[in-house]
């Protein structure tokens, strides 16, 4: 096979369209990397130290193999692998997923649900790629640096 | 001619911590769109000096980490000034060892100028709230020997 275009290693939908994809080689900025290892404190956790090889849409999306950059892709994914939206926060389950989205719409970040959420709060705890050079964390969804909070939509995978 | 447009410690830390926050080319340009040291790049500083200083950094044998983020905050200062700058940030040799420069060229491409002009009156928005941890530009600029 061969890969489609902008892609740096062969990844498809599951309706088989190419997911273009990058995997980045070093760590450009291994300082400010170090100092988002360094600000992960309890109940978070490190999960795995800074690495450039996937981000977010990669580890989610992309079994931690490479770097899925674009909105547009990670719509694509959502939208030709069956995800579907839970609507309600109390229904949320381990493996599902959360989009964090901006106020315009656009995708800033995603994770992959690790626990049952619980009241009051209804937020669970996730693991997320903290930048395509960053570390990967377990932590509360709406604990993170930067990323877009106050938007966060959660999905689940429901082939038919 | 001009020296070098360069950035003070902590604004240089200050970006880095948002590039390597960044898990895409529009979360770097909004984050990095909000600093008010870029805002005032893509609105005060000539695009031909800012150029001449993308291409100096790029010049240099090894790119140290505050050399790449002087580098992309000045691609991101010349994107928002004029997305027909995109053509001169991609001709520039070296251009390829900043990872994120490619990806800002290729979302500046699907963008069109509104947006870059509503980004920049949002940047100095966003900036006059910002000065906590974006620190004032630095800008030298000396008289040529």
């Amino acid at each position: 096979m061969n890969r489609a275009k902008g892609q740096d290693i062969l990844c498809d939908t599951a309706d088989g369209r190419p997911v273009p994809n990058s995997q980045a080689t070093s760590i450009s900025h291994p300082l400010a990397a170090r100092a988002l290892e360094d600000a992960v404190k309890l109940p978070a956790r490190l999960r795995v130290r800074a690495h450039p090889r996937y981000n977010c849409h990669g580890l989610t999306f992309a079994s931690r193999r490479t770097a899925v950059l674009a909105d547009t892709d990670v719509q694509q994914i959502l939208d030709d692998d069956r995800y579907t939206v839970v609507a309600d926060k109390r229904d949320v389950l381990p493996g599902d997923v959360a989009i964090y989205f901006t106020n315009d719409g656009g995708i800033d970040h995603s994770a992959i649900v690790a626990t049952i959420p619980s009241s009051p709060t209804w937020i669970p705890f996730v693991v997320s790629k903290w930048g395509v050079i960053g570390p990967e964390v377990y932590h509360l969804a709406t604990d993170c640096p930067d990323y877009a909070v106050g938007r966060i939509q959660y999905y689940r995978c429901s082939p038919r | 001619m001009f020296a070098p447009v360069i950035l003070d410690l902590a604004t240089c830390e200050s970006l880095a911590r948002r590039i390597a926050l960044a898990n895409n080319a529009a979360f770097l340009w909004r984050k990095l769109g909000e600093s008010p040291t870029i805002a005032h790049w893509a609105t005060k500083v000539d695009g031909s000096d800012l150029l001449s200083a993308l291409a100096d950094v790029l010049s240099r044998e090894v790119l140290s980490e505050d050399d790449q983020t002087l580098a992309i905050a000045l691609v991101v200062a010349l994107l928002l000034q004029n997305r027909h700058n995109a053509a001169r940030i991609g001709n520039l040799k070296g251009i390829e060892r900043v990872y994120w420069a490619r990806h800002l060229l290729a979302l500046v491409g699907v963008r069109g100028v509104s947006t870059l002009v509503e980004s920049v009156s949002a940047g100095a928005q966003l900036a006059r709230a910002d000065r906590q941890t974006d620190s004032a530009t630095t800008l030298i600029i000396v008289p040529a020997d």
